[in-house]
């Protein structure tokens, strides 16, 4: 157990120093001078110098990227905003609750979609419900988000005024002047960025939730069930459940590792000023640091979840040791 | 809004004689109170009066900020003038121009209950100019005496500026009409003690400030809350309690929030298609109406860069650009209102500014052939790279002149910058590696040599910062426009007219295409709407209210 | 050991009632290609006490047959039948019906009486794992691998009787150690993939006997184990019912399984019985040309491979069977009237407990057959 642990972690630190490398390594492929922006619209050359300078920017690359390193091992710092000079740390330490916020409401809601339609669907096919469900599959996967976030806006949020377009309400403490604040606006404007967030992944869900259920419904032990004179029920919930929805846990715990990187086009149409935003505007305005900062985050969120997913396994898998 | 705004030479060009020391105040039946809200879908650079440098920031600025001279909350030509307003009346200027004396009026308080004095414009000038605090744009500094000695760093305080009694003497270095026109910069905006000492490059986010509202918080990405100054005693308009700008909500639901009335000013604009439509349901320009067009001295053009093999010395393929384009097209991808497609670099009402009628401002079957018989033979290997923004309708609109340049057979390449980097790196001859750049210049002051001699001399092309996107320099036309500029009066007008229309019919620099307007939507409930471009595009925020 | 080995001659005539009695069960399915007649006609009973070898290729129907009593075939479920109309009612009823039941069992399959194909869910539920309890082929699929062996032998017992958890789990402990699990009380809470193959198919045996069925249903029980386990499980099935008196159906593809094993035998050909006869008579004097096909082609240690005559040809379609008697296309004997006719089981001359289905003329049948039994007695003496 405890050396699964260390050569997970080893290669948890490997991935990181792969995935920030490979950023810093893009970055500067880049067409584009980030001194420059960082100077200001109307620096001299000197100006764009001493700034580049200042930043390191003038020195190699994997001299740069050691400094990096350095100072997000030692000091535990993210650098500073190239575009307006803040603290990554605060930055991305702002908007890490919001994409928590967004992503974990979604995935409560995503499985709350997900296992009964998957579940009854797939104990009834052919039924009207596993038709309907078919369809709402089909279209929650092949819908675009921002399609459907921009539709529940719309209407949801515009036409029929039920809920607010977008925004977002802090849950303790808003900002002064924030105009809402405390948990019921909050969850109040959730709503359709959950709604949205949660509509692609509830139907990815339900289609595999449907077919593992499908699978293990056909295995030789839920036979075995049966003619041991168990009822339906409880076929269903110890042997089939129980068996299909294992595999579950593991996508549920990886996409929800990757969404906390951000949800990009969620935030952007709702307006949260989560990760996703911060990263989009990130690379829009060229502001490596803060670029960094969300892939570090992003990195730690998915390894993290990845080593949580394999220990949850170990518990509720019997045939999983961890070794 | 175009990032910059070089502000320039308003008096010299308009006249002391228009000058009218009217301080005038919003109409009387205004109502007080309550919040006025409105959305940007960018967040501000900074609010802080030394460092902000976005248009955005300009306009709430022109809110809160006290200046020694200031433009007036009123429309149209009354509005364009620099007029006196911390100082009382105009400066005493010295015989060689220049030593300016400003007299400080009276009663001018910040939010905080300070008294604003000379010393806190002096303030301003020192922390303006302080190295630590990286301002941009302390390029504007250059005429005043000591200031380049303490961006330095090799002084603390401006020589040149200083504060006697209730006096402020400031001196230039040479005699320049227009200093008293960058007087209205937020940049030089009294500021208090408080302000004064806090030196930090990444901008102060709460401050007290001496116009009619100030800056109560600010939170970066989310939001910005203006108040109105208690202290405040000068005269403008401050009718609203509140004002609330929400950020990060783009057009479309700034759009959805003004028509719901959650919101009462998109002020990054709503959707293009939706304008058509809004101007049907409320009508247009109709006293406090909810939508107002103004024609704005803008341009929205193609730059062609001179200084590459592809358009060096190739009038013939800058011509047959000027006729492939399709402006019609182009405007319309900006909405209704959008607009008006031009073919010339004057826009219309500019001094200067006749028609010229030298390119289609329609496509047509025989304007495409046209325009394939002038690039016959010049396409030069037919390849090139083009620049646009990454924002908004930007990319559309150059996929639609990568399309119209295919038509004759030039195959650009798009490339998609922020807007930032893209004239950033378009003005620096080092990394200006681009063939043509989808451009926009908005005038600081109705003059045409604001657009002619400032986009298109070329005494400019080798500096690291310029505006001349097409790096056209010819010695004829450079010539022309300095002697263009010495003129006044309508032999004035006769030059620029007829050198806008002999650079485009000879050497066109670029393809211009639409002279912009700007369109502001407003919720129901809101009244007392003055537009006045020189404080910033949409309604005056100190004298919005609500009905 | 050799197949054709004289079973012994005690297991004799049954004296009681029928412990289980099916009748011209018809199973159909539904499938996007059309109707499967997967057990198109099969009759037989089961004596108490005594072993039933069902033997035949896979897809011959023999599992479907055993499935279909016990309403185990795939969900969604069958059809259930209206008890006033006939079976052939109940067969239009079911093509004509919608896609939502994939499967109907027509006919009858009373067991101590009762027609299971008619009985409720309820009823079955009550049957299942307590009178009539199935073991399958796959040890190491049959049971739930997330759930500990002894869980789930538990669970069989709670769904039948009234006890305490603690109760059912000594009955459990009890049970294992009587199928020769060692240390059976560490090894309950142990999880199925720590068990080998063998032991695992005592575990399932153990689930099976636990609540001492009168019935048991052995799917090709012995397939997936290597030979030597084979041998153990055939002889633990037999020594447990010895001890209890358990009914045995034994479902098998091997005829050399059921020889030793089985009273009686069937001998399924594509859905349908071709031969049905006590096992002594079966191996003396068979009477099928399939059969004979079959007892040709047994696996016997004692004969070179290529000695081995092989059925030709491949089992039919199921979807679409031949016009006529279904082994015809691979049969060496086939005459005219075959094409014609789809034989039904009758009983031999000289023995009424006899059945086959073939058209041939007795004379024959019996020529071939002593034929056959005589090659069989040849290649032994040769291996001798």
């Amino acid at each position: 157990m405890l050396q699964y642990l260390l050569r997970r972690l080893l290669w948890a630190g490997v991935l990181f120093i792969g995935v920030t490398l490979i950023t810093y390594v893009l970055f500067f492929q880049m067409p584009a001078d980030p001194a420059r922006l960082a100077a200001g619209k109307s620096a001299t050359a000197e100006d764009v110098a001493r700034v580049s300078h200042q930043l390191g920017l003038d020195r190699p690359v994997h001299e740069q990227y050691a400094l990096f390193l350095k100072r997000l091992v030692v000091d535990h710092s993210l650098g500073r905003s190239y575009a307006n000079r803040r603290s990554v740390n605060e930055m991305v330490g702002e908007a890490v609750p919001v994409t928590t916020a967004l992503v974990l409401g979604g995935a409560v809601l995503w499985m709350l979609i997900a296992l009964p339609v998957g579940i009854l669907s797939a104990l009834r096919p052919r039924s009207l419900l596993d038709r309907g469900a078919m369809i709402f599959i089909l279209i929650g996967i092949s819908a675009p988000v921002v399609w459907i976030g921009l539709l529940l806006q719309y209407f949801v949020g515009f036409r029929w005024g039920l809920t607010p377009n977008a925004g977002y309400c802090d849950i303790i403490s808003p900002p002064e002047g924030a105009g809402c604040g405390g948990p019921a606006d909050w969850a109040y404007h959730m709503i359709l960025p959950w709604l949205t967030f949660a509509i692609l992944f509830a139907a990815s869900y339900a289609r595999m939730i449907r077919s593992n259920v499908m699978d293990t419904l056909g295995e030789d032990y839920v036979r075995t069930a049966r003619a041991k004179g168990a009822p339906e029920s409880l076929v269903v919930r110890r042997h089939v459940l129980r068996n299909a929805l294992l595999p579950i846990v593991t996508m549920l715990g990886l996409d929800i590792g990757v969404a906390l990187g951000g949800a990009i086009f969620t935030e952007a149409i709702f307006n949260l000023p989560g990760l996703g935003r911060l990263a989009l505007n990130s690379v829009l305005n060229l502001d490596l640091p803060t670029m960094q900062g969300v892939i570090v985050f992003a990195t730690l969120a998915i390894i993290l979840l990845n080593l949580a997913v394999d220990l949850v396994y170990a518990v509720i898998d019997p045939r999983i040791r961890l070794a | 809004m175009n990032g910059k705004r070089l502000l320039g030479i308003v008096l010299a060009i308009t006249g002391i004689a228009l000058l009218v020391a009217a301080a005038s105040t919003a109409a009387p039946t205004a109502k007080r109170g309550g919040t006025i809200v409105l959305d940007i879908s960018t967040d501000v650079d900074y609010i802080d009066p030394q460092l902000s440098y976005y248009g955005e920031t300009w306009k709430l600025e022109a809110a809160t900020a006290c200046k020694l001279m200031n433009w007036q909350d009123k429309e149209g030509a009354a509005g364009a003038v620099a007029t006196p307003e911390v100082s009382a009346g105009l400066p005493v200027i010295s015989r060689d121009g220049k030593t300016y004396t400003f007299t400080i009026k009276p009663g001018f308080r910040f939010s905080n209950g300070q008294t604003v004095t000379a010393r806190s414009f002096v303030d301003a000038f020192n922390r303006f100019a302080n190295p630590r605090m990286q301002s941009t744009g302390v390029q504007f500094l250059d005429i005043v005496q000591g200031a380049q000695a303490v961006i330095d760093g090799k002084a603390r305080t401006i020589s040149g500026v200083r504060a006697q009694g209730n006096k402020l003497v400031v001196r230039l270095t040479k005699a320049s009409p227009d200093f008293l026109a960058r007087l209205t910069m937020p940049f030089m905006q009294a500021i208090d003690t408080n302000l004064a000492r806090q030196i930090d490059a990444n901008g102060i986010n709460q401050y007290a400030s001496c116009g009619p509202y100030y800056f109560s918080s600010r939170t970066p990405g989310r939001s910005i809350t203006l108040r109105r100054n208690p202290h405040y005693k000068g005269g403008r308009a401050a009718n609203a309690d509140t004002i609330q700008v929400n950020v990060g909500n783009d057009i479309a639901v700034q759009f959805q929030n003004v028509e719901k009335g959650t919101s009462d000013y998109a002020s990054s604009g709503i959707p293009p298609t939706e304008w058509k439509n809004v101007v049907g349901k409320y009508g247009l320009n109709r006293k406090d109406g909810r939508v107002q067009v103004r024609p704005l001295f803008d341009i929205r053009y193609v730059a062609m860069n001179h200084g590459r093999p592809l358009f060096r010395n190739n009038p013939g393929l800058a011509k047959a650009v000027n006729w492939a384009v399709d402006r019609q097209a182009f405007s319309a991808q900006g909405g209704y209102l959008y607009g008006k497609r031009t073919g010339q670099i004057l826009p219309p009402g500019m001094v200067g500014y006749k028609p010229q009628g030298l390119y289609p401002l329609k496509v047509t079957a025989n304007t495409i052939k046209q325009a394939k018989k002038l690039a016959d033979g010049n396409l030069r290997g037919g390849k090139a790279v083009l620049w646009s923004s990454n924002t908004g309708i930007a990319p559309l609109q150059a996929q639609l002149i990568q399309y119209n340049l295919k038509q004759i057979g030039l195959d650009a390449e798009v490339r998609l910058l922020p807007r930032a980097q893209q004239f950033t790196n378009a003005g620096n001859p080092e990394t200006a590696t681009f063939d043509m750049t989808m451009e926009r210049w908005g005038a600081d002051y109705a003059d045409p040599y604001d657009f002619v001699n400032i986009l298109l001399d070329g005494a400019q092309v080798k500096n690291p910062q310029h505006n001349n996107y097409a790096y056209f320099n010819v010695a004829k036309y450079n010539r022309q426009m300095t002697s263009a500029s010495l003129l006044t009066g309508p032999r004035r007008g006769a030059a620029y007219a007829a050198l806008d229309g002999a650079l485009m019919r000879e050497n066109p620099p670029w393809a211009p295409l639409v002279n912009s307007n700007d369109r502001s939507f407003m919720s129901a409930r809101v009244g007392c709407i003055t537009i006045n471009e020189a404080h910033g595009s949409g309604p005056l925020l100190n004298v919005i209210c609500l009905k | 050991m050799t197949a054709a080995a004289a079973p012994s001659i005690e297991r004799g005539r049954p004296e009681e009632a029928p412990l289980l009695e099916v009748r011209d069960l018809r199973t159909y399915f539904k499938t996007d290609d059309g109707i499967v007649k997967a057990v198109d006609g099969v009759s037989f009973d089961v004596q108490p006490g005594r072993t039933l070898g069902v033997v035949g290729e896979s897809g011959s129907g023999k599992s479907v047959t055993m499935m279909s009593i016990l309403d185990l075939n795939p969900k969604p479920g069958r059809l259930a039948l209206d008890p006033g109309s006939s079976p052939g009612e109940q067969m239009e009823a079911f093509l004509r019906g919608t896609k939502k039941h994939t499967s109907v069992s027509t006919g009858q399959a009373r067991f101590r009486g009762e027609n299971l194909l008619e009985a409720s869910k309820r009823r079955l539920r009550a049957l299942r794992g307590n009178e009539i309890s199935m073991i399958f082929q796959d040890p190491m699929t049959s049971l739930n691998p997330v759930l500990s062996v002894g869980s789930q032998l538990v669970e069989a017992v709670l769904l039948h009787r009234d006890v305490t958890g603690r109760e059912a789990r000594e009955l459990a402990i009890a049970g294992l150690q009587e199928v020769g699990i060692p240390r059976a009380q560490r090894r309950i809470d142990d999880y199925p993939h720590q068990f080998s193959g063998g032991m695992r198919q005592r575990v399932m045996i153990a689930m099976a006997l636990v609540n001492e069925p009168a019935l048991l249903i052995a799917d090709e029980p012995t397939t997936a184990l290597d030979v030597t386990t084979q041998a153990q499980i055939l002889g633990l099935i037999r020594e447990l019912q010895e001890e209890r008196g358990t009914a045995v159906i034994l479902i098998t593809h091997d005829l050399g399984v059921v020889a030793e094993t089985a009273d009686e035998i069937v001998v399924m050909y594509a859905a349908r019985v071709a031969e049905h006869a006590p096992v002594f008579s079966l191996f003396e004097q068979p009477l099928h040309p399939y059969t004979w096909g079959l007892l040709g082609s047994l696996p016997r240690l004692d004969v070179e491979l290529e000695r081995l005559s092989q059925i030709r040809g491949q089992p039919p379609s199921l979807l679409r069977p031949p016009a006529g008697c279904r082994f015809r296309p691979r049969c060496a004997y086939a005459f005219d009237s075959c094409r014609a006719v789809l034989p039904p089981a009758a009983p031999a001359s000289f023995d009424e407990r006899h059945l086959d289905a073939c058209l041939l003329d007795e004379q024959r049948k019996l020529e071939e057959s002593r034929r056959v039994v005589a090659d069989l007695a040849l290649d032994a003496e040769a291996a001798a």
